[in-house]
């Protein structure tokens, strides 16, 4: 097994080395694509899944840009409008004008940042990739295997990046026992811009409540269109009844 | 029920695919401060205020970053002192918090696992990460109780203790079908105190057809720690009434008693078990023999389980390969046996996997009491079929649809079987075999019913078996 290790922070801030193998090349211009995306706008269908079988339904429009701004304006199943912003998370039921508010939580503790939004530079300190070789994501197609390890915990990320179709194709955290606690599928990816974005991400998570599973549809999907930055603010006003998420 | 919580898990879903490079917070020489491990961004509160500040100004931004951390769950966080300099400039000192000890009571051995599942000793107190790692670690550890108090040791940092109950008793239930016996109800016990697993079990067809099947067991293991090498001892009884051959004529009554000690080597979801075993029979209605010791010696066994670490049924893999070798005081020769079973998932498309899956046995033994039945619930395919072998191979694909997300599937079913009788795979018979199954599966319950048929045969003459299983 070939381990090629390369600081993620090289990655990110686009340093390259010339030591950097052609195995990586791929990985690296998929990073580089990404870091072209600034703003990405798109209707959103989630379907949550939790353990007891049931399953809930929200459609609306998705806003998202660099900074780790999004704005999520639910239509079903009841208006709701969700902004995270510097200052926290803000979900309103409109209908019912009620405000759920929590303060933003930080990402340099439990996870590793990779690919999340803004990533301070202490974050990137002492995380590394390693190339884990090549394994069969479907029946017929292969994927290049990175592992990406901190230092800070004991969290380990891989990702499952197709080097012949160029995209990110599966994401695992794996806890320090070796059990898979986050698993992503990133699936039907389209071509924006010059950049594979999937379109349906299919997430199963261990929770606190039991293993959970969500399948998140993007369409009509924008890439680097105007975003007015007014969207990510979220004003508090008089009549709205107030209260915290007691939720990470 | 409230999904929002599971929503703001997957807020970022789209938005990882925005990359920004990092930023670095300059420029802010009005405030000095001490102790931060900028495990939280209060760079915007710093910045507010720009040129000379006051007291008051102080006062709120320190108000204001005390109520950043605690809305993050770094709730053990302080500031320890805030100056203000007379050139107009402050120095505000930090009192993070790391936790600096984790105290486990009430799991024995598994203390130091427990206290490292809590919370990871060293880093900042979070009290969000700690009920979530309670959470887990409940589940992990199969804990009935886990009560966590925190407290500030004499250092500012931070002391959790916690006490546990372990959930002690575990019951299975579940009723099995057989073309051969019948159904057959089955309940197993398992005790788990102080680091160790003991338990018993049993099943029986209570003579529902000529044929009759009854076991029981019971095992001790020295660890029940998922993960963590154990010796173990266990010893199983039989109770069967079978046919020498595939006549209603010739039935005898075959009682044995398996007993087996070793050690088990685990790492990960690889296992390797050695063991001394033996069985020793008694037979009645059996022709030339009475019984005996038909085996002694010893038994090596390989395993591989990895679904404690998928987090996805559809991508889990298990095998288990037992091979033995010893001495047949019946047959006055050695005697050599292998069994192995496997189930390999794999997923096609979204809500569509593949399942391989099959069952190989072996024996060098001659004697009919010491071979299995060809067309047991293995491969239920054929009535009124009992043909004996003493060695079989059975490979299956199963083409699994998911009609309820994570709860009913259905699936077609292909089987393909060869077997034979002596030492040498000549002759041998095949047989293949295909239909349907549909099973669900809900937390601790799981049912499923299963149509197979001969393809050699009429559709008409297969089968139908139902088992159903539930953990209390």
């Amino acid at each position: 097994m070939k381990k090629g290790c390369i600081s993620l922070f090289v990655v990110f801030a686009g340093l390259f080395t010339s030591s950097v193998s052609a195995d990586e090349a791929v990985f690296k211009k998929i990073i580089e694509d990404y870091l072209s995306v600034t703003t990405i706008k798109a209707s959103i269908t989630q379907h949550i899944y939790p353990e007891d079988g049931s399953t809930e339904i929200f459609s609306g429009h998705y806003f998202a840009a660099s900074k780790g701004l999004i704005r999520i304006e639910y239509l079903k199943p009841e208006r709701q409008t969700v902004v995270v912003n510097d200052s926290g998370l803000y979900w309103y039921y409109t209908d019912r004008k009620l405000l759920f508010q929590s303060g933003k939580k930080s990402g340099g503790n439990s996870s590793i940042p990779l690919l999340m939004n803004v990533i301070p530079a202490e974050s990137l300190k002492g995380i590394v990739v390693a190339k884990e070789g090549m394994r069969f994501y479907s029946l017929f197609k292969m994927a290049d295997v990175y592992s990406i390890t901190s230092g800070k915990n004991k969290t380990t990320m891989t990702l499952w990046v197709d080097p012949a179709a160029r995209i990110i194709k599966r994401k695992i955290i794996i806890d320090d026992s070796g059990r898979e606690m986050i698993r992503e599928e990133y699936k039907a990816h389209a071509f924006i811009n010059g950049v594979y974005i999937p379109s349906r991400i299919e997430l199963t998570a261990r929770t606190a409540s039991g293993v959970m599973q969500t399948i998140t549809e993007y369409g009509s999907i924008v890439l680097n269109g105007p975003i007015d930055k007014d969207m990510f603010e979220f004003k508090i006003t008089p009549e709205m009844k107030v209260r915290m998420i007691n939720e990470r | 029920m409230n999904v929002r919580k599971y929503i703001i898990s997957f807020l970022i879903l789209l938005s990882m695919f925005i990359i920004s490079p990092a930023e670095s917070a300059e420029g802010r020489t009005e405030i000095r401060i001490t102790g931060s491990s900028s495990a939280v961004d209060i760079s915007d509160i710093l910045s507010r205020k720009s040129g000379t500040l006051s007291e008051s100004d102080i006062k709120k931004i320190c108000a204001d970053i005390t109520g950043r951390y605690h809305d993050r769950g770094y709730t053990a966080f302080y500031i320890e002192k805030a100056v203000m300099n007379s050139d107009g400039t402050a120095d505000i000192i930090f009192k993070e918090a790391v936790v600096s000890e984790i105290k486990v009571s009430g799991m024995g051995e598994r203390e130091g696992d427990a206290a490292e599942s809590i919370f990871t000793k060293g880093e900042l107190f979070n009290e969000f990460i700690l009920k979530e790692n309670i959470s887990l670690t409940r589940k992990r550890f199969n804990l009935k109780r886990l009560n966590v108090t925190v407290k500030r040791g004499g250092d500012g940092n931070i002391v959790l203790s916690a006490v546990t109950a372990e959930n002690i008793h575990e019951l299975d239930t579940a009723v099995y079908g057989s073309p051969v016996y019948g159904v057959r109800p089955a309940l197993a016990y398992r005790l788990r105190t102080g680091g160790i697993l003991a338990g018993v079990s049993g099943e029986s067809s209570f003579n529902q057809t000529d044929r009759s099947y009854s076991r029981g067991a019971v095992f001790f293991n020295s660890d029940n720690e998922p993960g963590n090498s154990y010796f173990s001892f266990s010893a199983d009884v039989f109770d069967k009434k079978d046919s020498y051959d595939n006549s209603d004529d010739l039935i005898y009554r075959h009682k044995s008693l398996s007993p087996k000690a070793g050690y088990t080597w685990v790492s990960g979801a690889a296992a390797m078990g050695l063991f001394l075993a033996g069985t020793f029979d008694k037979l009645d209605d059996y022709p030339r023999e009475n019984g005996g010791a038909s085996f002694y010696g010893m038994q090596i066994k390989l395993s591989y389980n990895d679904s404690p670490y998928k987090i996805r049924y559809d991508d889990i893999t298990t095998g288990e390969a037992g091979f033995s070798s010893g001495w047949n005081n019946i047959e006055e020769r050695f005697s050599s046996r292998l069994t192995a079973d496997y189930m390999i998932n794999f997923s096609l498309f979204t809500g569509i996997f593949i399942s391989l899956n099959g069952h190989i046995f072996y024996t060098t033994d001659d004697e009919r009491f010491s071979h299995v039945y060809v067309f047991d619930n293995l491969i239920p395919c054929r009535t009124d079929d009992y043909t004996s072998a003493s060695w079989r191979n059975i490979s299956g694909i199963d083409l699994n649809y998911e009609v309820f997300k994570r709860t009913l599937y259905f699936a077609p079913v292909f089987k393909w079987g060869i077997y034979g009788t002596g030492s040498t795979f000549d002759p041998h018979e095949n047989v293949s075999a295909a239909g349907a199954k549909l099973f669900y599966t809900s937390g601790k319950i799981r049912l499923e019913a299963l149509y197979l048929y001969d393809t050699g045969d009429s559709f008409k003459k297969g089968i139908l078996m139902f088992s159903a299983a539930a953990v209390y």
